[in-house]
């Protein structure tokens, strides 16, 4: 938390080192939640850089009540909201971009990792938006329920009933598609 | 395998990265927004060099209780109008999340033990060597489990209701870094001075050095144990980057016998993802991992 003070201090005397660090620190989790959630990469980088040069943008002005990561995080989510607000997103499949890692894998269990991705993926799209939110941002974003439950302005019950909902949900259509 | 079955981590494992290009092309629209948006506060930042670090020292102070106020006057009196208090330190510690402490003595190059605590995971993670191996131990609490890793082989263990509130207590702290947990808990007697040697500041540069002496009845009888623990702070963000443990007995704080320098600490503050990289690295991807797909684990607040 004084890290991120720091870097916003700096930021706010017009450090591109200070900006530059923030964005390498935060930009793939944004990414991928945004991505999970938009079940596109493309929009995802978009979301991306919208968040980031408004980020920029309001750097003077900045006063930080969460930590850096909650505030970049909650910024991605009302951006990806937005998107479906005004209808201009359209799915691109995740997997389109090669973009997607998973850590050191030998060539077999990575084929199995990128079907179970797309396979869940997929899945993710079906489940309802708040849920889905809570998921990505829990399991991507690695916030707390307690976090979690600002960013969708709900208590944090709420948070949790939402996460189990979502990921039984989650089970059955992927318990159905492998019936398939 | 079904990815119904572990869903939660087939989940968590997706990570994304940016491609170069996506890369410049967002930092540079994000640095021309910057530099605009910095013309546009120039007049205010010119008025104010420090607006925001002011702010939120006074918030910081203005939270600490009166008493506490009262026990800086009496023994935190500062030499210096800028010197960094004890308070001050505390309250920066008070706001780490994820802290690595390596400890060392003084005749051993290798750390004798590491301990990373991080309460954003809310785990505890120890390194130490036994018979000429390195070994880890992890205190996962969401999952209210141990693990132990040696020579490459894993062992779990569960954490019993009792055993989940010791080791939760500890959690909450960051043991090793100050002498006390409530600044009321420290003896009378106790200073905090700035040490001005040059050469001492050179051990760590950019750092302030600050000695916190305190007396202690020694264990064995009436006698007094002087303890010092010498600090290396950060003066920016107030934060220890290294501690020296000193002691010396029966004498008070001026005499001339010296304090014995037995034991160091090296202090760093890592990211979660560093943290998370070496637990990876050690005990496996399965570490961390919720226990089971209905487990919805325990998050510090």
């Amino acid at each position: 938390m004084l890290e991120d003070k720091r870097l916003i201090w700096e930021l706010k005397q017009g450090n591109k080192d200070a900006l530059r660090q923030i964005y390498m620190e935060y930009k793939d989790t944004l990414l991928t939640i945004a991505a999970s959630l938009l079940h596109d990469t493309y929009a995802a980088e978009d979301v991306l850089h919208d968040v980031f040069v408004s980020f920029a943008a309001s750097a003077g002005k900045l006063e930080l009540r969460v930590s850096l990561k909650s505030y970049l995080i909650s910024s991605v989510v009302n951006r990806v909201r937005d998107r479906f607000r005004k209808k201009k997103h359209h799915t691109v499949e995740l997997d389109k971009a090669g973009q997607i890692s998973s850590g050191s894998k030998n060539p077999e269990q990575l084929a199995v990792f990128a079907e179970q991705s797309h396979l869940s993926a997929d899945a993710l799209l079906k489940i309802p938006l708040e849920q889905r939110e809570a998921i990505i941002l829990h399991l991507n974003g690695g916030m707390t329920f307690k976090e979690i439950a600002e960013v969708q302005h709900v208590p944090m019950n709420t948070v949790q009933g939402r996460y189990r909902y979502g990921l039984d949900k989650l089970r059955t259509i992927l318990n159905g598609e492998m019936k398939k | 395998m079904n990815p119904a079955d572990n869903i939660e981590h087939t989940i968590e494992q997706l990570h994304i990265t940016t491609r170069p290009e996506t890369d410049k092309h967002i930092l540079d629209d994000a640095f021309v927004a910057l530099e605009k948006s910095a013309q546009e506060q120039a007049p205010h930042v010119a008025r104010s060099s420090r607006p925001n670090t002011l702010r939120i020292r006074i918030a910081e102070l203005a939270a600490v209780a009166a008493v506490i106020l009262v026990i800086f006057t009496l023994f935190f009196g500062t030499p210096a109008a800028e010197a960094v208090t004890f308070g001050e330190v505390i309250q920066a510690l008070g706001k780490v999340r994820n802290v690595c402490v390596s400890s060392f003595r003084i005749d051993r190059p290798e750390p004798t033990q590491v301990r990373w605590s991080s309460l954003t995971m809310n785990i505890k993670l120890f390194k130490g060597r036994k018979e000429g191996k390195t070994e880890y131990a992890l205190w996962d609490f969401p999952n209210r489990r141990t693990m132990f890793v040696s020579s490459g082989l894993v062992t779990t263990k569960d954490i019993s209701a009792d055993d989940y509130a010791r080791k939760e207590k500890i959690l909450t702290f960051t043991p090793g870094l100050i002498p006390i947990t409530d600044i009321n808990d420290l003896p009378e007697g106790s200073q905090w001075n700035k040490v001005e040697d040059p050469n001492v500041s050179a051990v760590v540069p950019g750092t302030e050095v600050y000695d916190l002496t305190y007396p202690q009845k020694s264990t064995k009888g009436t006698g007094i144990r002087f303890i010092k623990w010498r600090y290396f702070v950060d003066p920016f963000t107030y934060l220890p980057k290294r501690l020296e443990y000193y002691d010396k007995i029966k004498t008070d704080f001026m005499s001339q016998e010296k304090y014995r320098f037995g034991k160091y600490s090296v202090v760093t503050y890592p990211s979660e993802n560093e943290i998370r990289a070496i637990i990876h690295n050690e005990f496996g991807p399965a570490a961390l991992q919720p226990r089971d797909p209905g487990y919805i684990g325990t998050q510090p607040n």
